[in-house]
């Protein structure tokens, strides 16, 4: 039986806030309980980093980014965690 | 049919290079981005739709352009200025604020841009056209519209002193950068210019515009983001001759598989110095060099490097000249004189460009640098403080002043720092009671995302000397969260 999308979504959150760490080379730590709308944009990543972060998410789970993707994706860890979920699964 | 290969003449102004190069190109293709492609006698035509458009609307220049990337963009560029609307052509991450203080300081009334991102208080006065809108805002400042005299558009630079600030340039200007860059790349109808820059950088503006248009070949505008995977996408699909990005990309393209040369002839990057494995990888994967352009918003484009000279930004371009202000051997201050040099400043504020011109012309940039015994330029630092983050200048002050108005907040320092991973901007906060997320809300409300500090280091008390000034030398003691304050740095 395959893991239910929210356990699953919660290590994909966990690895995408240590993307966030190593991207920024240790200057943004964020908070593991905020995983919500916005909480990637109350991080205060530039536009450098966020493209770094883009392109270590692609590295680390295997997808590629479609170039129409929402701000709402880009903006909180849920969203962001689903949105790889499916992307992972499409490229599976 | 074949299409001559003669660019057409750099002489006119802007609505003359557009016909002569609808005239001689007709069906060529002129401009694509994701949707549509324009050919070069549409081009033409809809740069004169557009420009009814504008006039219509009945607004006094200037005004506010704030373009996207697509082909339509370009029209709205060449038409506000062929209309006489003086465009004044921003950066669309800026924020709502920031776009207020440049209508404030000078006087421009009316924003145009896509319809979808029109800023908060502008209200529309005409229909749309082809998804762009034109709006005025509802209040007036009151401040009198800048002197226009002989001024065809502005564009802006980050500033010393707090702020960006609007260059005036006439067409004559402009057309002379285009044709110096078209020269040095040696442009043809045989090239199609991928640009991932946006049409308001410097970048973008002097290699991708004019440029190619005068001389026959495709600009293609990338609407996605500049990471590998969507610039693999479009350089299969475009096979581009040319590349013109900024250092990130170029630097994650070389960490990844899908690189691929194709008809790639021409890689041009900002002068943000790329770092040397960056190079080295480049080159190891396509045999090519990357062309670091060296331009500044104040001169237009100055030299070329066609990447064969690695740590150099090349030679002066046809009609340009580059003197040290001591012995050009040896790192000095950079003093450019170009025909493509602004010719004012439009917000009023001092100083006066003249006053950075010497008597014979030389626009004294805040570039160090040196000329090695081929003419070949080599920059090697800064003198003043603007911070360059990926091709991007920032100046300190603005940031400051954001972070100032954070409640708690006593004092800051804003400053580029060098870590191995590529400079950045780091602030350092003395208040009490201030929080890393108040100070990011600050920024994002009053700043582009590309000026939000990365190293935020917030302390009761900052280190200060014996004068009381915050010792911009010690504060590297304390940059390491405290060990009390387990996540000061972070966002915890």
């Amino acid at each position: 039986m395959n893991p239910q999308p929210r356990a699953v979504d919660a290590e994909i959150i966990d690895e995408l806030q240590q993307l966030v760490v190593e991207v920024s080379a240790g200057e943004v730590v964020p908070n593991p309980a905020d995983t919500g709308p916005d909480s990637i944009r109350r991080l205060g990543l530039n536009s450098v980093t966020t493209l770094s972060f883009m392109v270590a998410v692609e590295d680390s789970f295997g997808i590629e980014w479609d170039d129409d993707v929402s701000s709402e994706v880009l903006a909180g860890f849920a969203a962001m965690a689903a949105y790889v979920r499916t992307q992972s699964r499409a490229t599976v | 049919m074949g299409a001559p290969a003669d660019p057409v003449p750099a002489v006119g102004g802007i609505a003359e290079l557009l016909a002569a190069a609808a005239r001689t190109w007709a069906g060529r293709p002129a401009v694509s981005d994701h949707r549509v492609t324009v050919p070069y006698d549409e081009l033409w035509s809809q740069v004169r739709e557009c420009a009814d458009w504008i006039r219509g609307a009945g607004l006094p220049a200037p005004l506010i352009l704030v373009p996207s990337n697509t082909a339509h963009d370009v029209v709205a560029i060449f038409a506000a200025i062929v209309a006489g609307a003086c465009p004044l052509i921003a950066d669309r991450t800026w924020t709502a604020t920031e776009l207020d203080h440049v209508r404030r300081s000078t006087g421009a009334g009316a924003v145009l841009g896509r319809a979808e991102v029109q800023p908060p208080g502008v209200t529309p006065v005409v229909p749309t056209w082809r998804g762009l809108a034109i709006g005025s805002w509802d209040d007036d400042p009151g401040r009198p519209a800048a002197d226009l005299d002989g001024i065809a558009f502005g564009r802006f630079s980050s500033g010393t002193t707090g702020g960006s600030r609007c260059l005036g340039f006439t067409q004559t200007a402009a057309v002379a950068a285009a044709a110096a860059w078209r020269s040095a790349a040696r442009l043809s109808v045989q090239d199609t210019v991928l640009c991932l820059a946006t049409l308001n950088n410097g970048l973008a503006f002097n290699t991708s515009l004019l440029a190619v248009l005068g001389a026959g070949a495709r600009l293609v505008l990338h609407a996605g983001r500049p990471i590998p995977s969507s610039i693999a996408r479009v350089v299969r699909t475009v096979r581009p001759t040319v590349l013109v990005a900024f250092p990130f990309a170029f630097d994650a393209l070389t960490k990844d598989d899908r690189l691929e040369r194709g008809a790639l002839r021409l890689a041009v990057s900002s002068a943000a110095a790329l770092p040397e494995p960056t190079q080295l990888r480049w080159t190891e994967r396509t045999g090519l060099g990357i062309c670091d352009y060296y331009g500044l918003v104040e001169t237009g484009p100055v030299t070329f490097n066609d990447g064969s000279v690695p740590g150099s930004v090349g030679y002066p371009l046809p009609g340009s000249e580059v003197v040290i202000d001591a012995d050009p051997t040896r790192p000095g201050r950079v003093l450019v004189r170009t025909p493509s040099m602004a010719a004012r400043y439009l917000d009023g504020r001092p100083p006066a460009l003249a006053d950075s011109v010497t008597t014979e012309g030389f626009y004294r940039t805040g570039d160090l640098g040196f000329i090695d015994r081929h003419g070949h330029l080599t920059l090697s630092g800064r003198v003043g403080t603007v911070v360059n983050v990926a091709g991007r200048k920032i100046d300190p002050a603005e940031v400051s002043a954001v972070i100032r108005s954070v409640p708690g907040v006593r004092d800051v320092l804003v400053r580029g720092e060098r870590p191995p991973t590529g400079e950045i901007l780091a602030a350092y906060v003395e208040g009490s009671g201030v929080t890393r997320e108040a100070v990011v809300r600050a920024c994002r409300l009053g700043l582009a995302d590309y000026k939000l500090p990365q190293r935020i280091v917030i302390r009761p008390v900052l280190p200060r000397s014996a004068s009381g000034k915050v010792a911009a030398a010690r504060l590297a003691e304390i940059s390491e969260p405290a060990p009390s304050e387990p996540a000061t740095r972070g966002a915890r």
